[in-house]
């Protein structure tokens, strides 16, 4: 299995394309499926929502979209900052999908594996995570290197937003620290405080 | 007869240097096996110093011969050999050490530096005690070979104490600075990079720790910078040192500053990175972090006036340096 089928992904364009509301169909990140999402997206002119804030800022103008979405991408702080829990682990999910559903009207299309499961406006939050969720668990079902975003999704977990927070901070600090060497000011020092009490307000010792 | 047989094989081995490629099953046999971005950082090293990448191969070559050798050979044999391959000038360190106080030496991964880190302890353990400063192999796995030379040290001085960087370790490290001994610690190695800060070095930003000036400044020891500088790619090396960097004498609590004393430690390190870079000269090759330093972070932006303003906000609406808890969406039914 290397991701949707091509006859599953031309019956959900069809089906998506129905949807007067407009649509989002969830993909996953494998080299078959980008060449077949490519080719359906020429014909069908159907969209990739590459850039999921203009995408929704669009919705919000009352443009109607069909669009392909490969949500395994969304790995960012920006772009994925909903924290679920499930069965014990807490990894964080992009809002994305849940926002053109619940706020925009659009029907959802998941690939989750053997199928795409289909959640309509009236969805409820949960639900729709849930559905994320299983295409999580299809994707790591992929094998080997075939998900290509598989190595990204370590950014989800907590302990890797922590990690990077305390990174960042440092960065922040290091050029507040270097710039008050070159020009000792008042201005260096209350940065390097101010990101003293971020670093200090952040999760300690957590465990994903 | 060891002694010339190494020679001869380093000898033997020197085309290898003229080398202008890539070879992984080199990289291989060396245990040293690079990713891409690794090998183009090496590359970019070898052009720093107007080398071709194969005396990078032949300097890994060098360095594993020689630790295989000294892991398996008896102390006293080791001891005579780094004495015979040593050809530092120690009148210069000598009078460097005199220094009132602690010294605490800072030296990095470049050249022989354990073969000058044990050639420099045993000689200042004529007059001082001289502590070494250092991951424990169960922390830090590429410490054990370190671990095992240098117990070959200790061993066969008593007046060379192991301190493994844990809690008793850094408790030591200070009441040895403060009772006027010698520590010798590297600084350009980390467990995590959330624990760094960046400094200027060689054209780019290095991670690294500010623990070095945090303890000299706390014992009011004196900072020395040495680098062992590998002679001609040999198994023969020199320590060179820098200029010593004098503490300011410890104030009470009553003047604690936490953010000035950070400031001051931040400059202490940089200085001891200025002077790093100066003494490795070109000879970024020998250093064993170039695999990694020409792939690291780009040169710090020095900020002022209102280009600091500027991006003091930006910064500080990074939503990245916030990560929120709560609220958890449970899925589990």
């Amino acid at each position: 299995m290397e991701g949707c089928t091509a006859q599953d992904l031309d019956r959900v364009v069809c089906d998506a394309l129905a949807e007067a509301g407009g649509a989002v169909i969830v993909v996953p990140s494998t080299a078959p499926t980008t060449a077949l999402v490519s080719r359906l997206s020429d014909r069908w002119g159907v969209g990739i929502a590459a850039d999921p804030v203009a995408f929704l800022r669009a919705c919000g103008e009352g443009k109607r979209q069909h669009a392909f979405v490969f949500t395994d991408r969304f790995v960012s702080a920006e772009t994925a900052p909903l924290l679920v829990s499930r069965r014990g682990r807490r990894e964080f999910f992009p809002a994305f999908e849940t926002i053109a559903v619940r706020r925009y009207g659009m029907t959802l299309y998941c690939w989750t594996g053997a199928d795409f499961e289909c959640l309509r406006p009236a969805s409820a939050d949960r639900d729709l995570l849930r559905a994320i969720d299983r295409y999580y668990a299809a994707c790591e079902r992929l094998p080997g290197e075939t998900w290509l975003m598989r190595d990204q999704q370590v950014q989800r977990t907590v302990q890797e937003r922590i990690g990077q927070a305390r990174r960042l901070i440092r960065l922040y600090q290091s050029i507040a620290l270097r710039s008050g060497m070159a020009a000792p000011g008042v201005e260096s020092r209350t940065l390097f405080e101010t990101l003293s009490q971020l670093d200090a307000h952040l999760p300690v010792g957590e465990v994903a | 007869m060891i002694e010339g047989l190494i020679e001869r094989l380093l000898r033997a081995t020197q085309p290898l240097r003229a080398y202008r490629g890539r070879s992984i099953a080199l990289e291989r046999l060396l245990g040293a096996s690079n990713s891409s971005a690794e090998f183009a950082s090496i590359q970019a090293a070898c052009s720093v110093a107007g080398v071709p990448t194969g005396a990078w191969y032949h300097w890994r070559w060098v360095q594993t011969l020689l630790l295989l050798v000294f892991r398996h050979a008896p102390k006293a044999w080791v001891m005579r050999v780094v004495t015979h391959l040593d050809r530092t000038d120690y009148a210069a360190i000598a009078h460097a050490a005199r220094a009132p106080g602690g010294l605490l030496v800072v030296t990095p991964h470049h050249g022989h530096f354990l073969l000058s880190i044990v050639a420099f302890a045993r000689r200042m353990a004529r007059t001082r005690h001289v502590s070494l400063f250092y991951d424990a192999p169960q922390d830090n796995a590429g410490n054990a070979m370190f671990d095992t030379l240098f117990r070959k040290l200790r061993d066969s001085d008593t007046r060379v104490a192991i301190l493994h960087n844990n809690r008793a370790g850094i408790a030591g490290a200070l009441k040895a600075l403060r009772a006027g001994e010698i520590v010798v610690l590297m600084p350009d190695a980390y467990r995590r990079v959330e624990d760094t800060f960046q400094v200027p070095f060689h054209g780019r930003a290095r991670h690294t720790l500010l623990g070095m000036a945090v303890m000299a400044r706390r014992t009011g020891a004196t900072l020395l910078p040495m680098i062992s500088r590998a002679i001609d790619g040999s198994a023969s090396f020199a320590s060179c040192i820098g200029t010593p960097i004098a503490m300011p004498r410890p104030c009470g609590d009553a003047e604690a500053d936490a953010t000035r004393d950070l400031f001051a430690d931040y400059a202490t390190t940089v200085e001891v990175y200025r002077q790093f870079e100066q003494l490795m000269g070109n000879d970024l090759h020998y250093w064993q972090h170039c695999r990694t330093h020409f792939h690291g972070p780009p040169a710090l932006p020095v900020l002022t006036g209102d280009a600091l303003a500027a991006a003091a906000t930006l910064f500080l609406a990074d939503p990245r340096l916030r990560v929120e808890l709560t609220p958890v969406i449970s899925l589990d039914d």
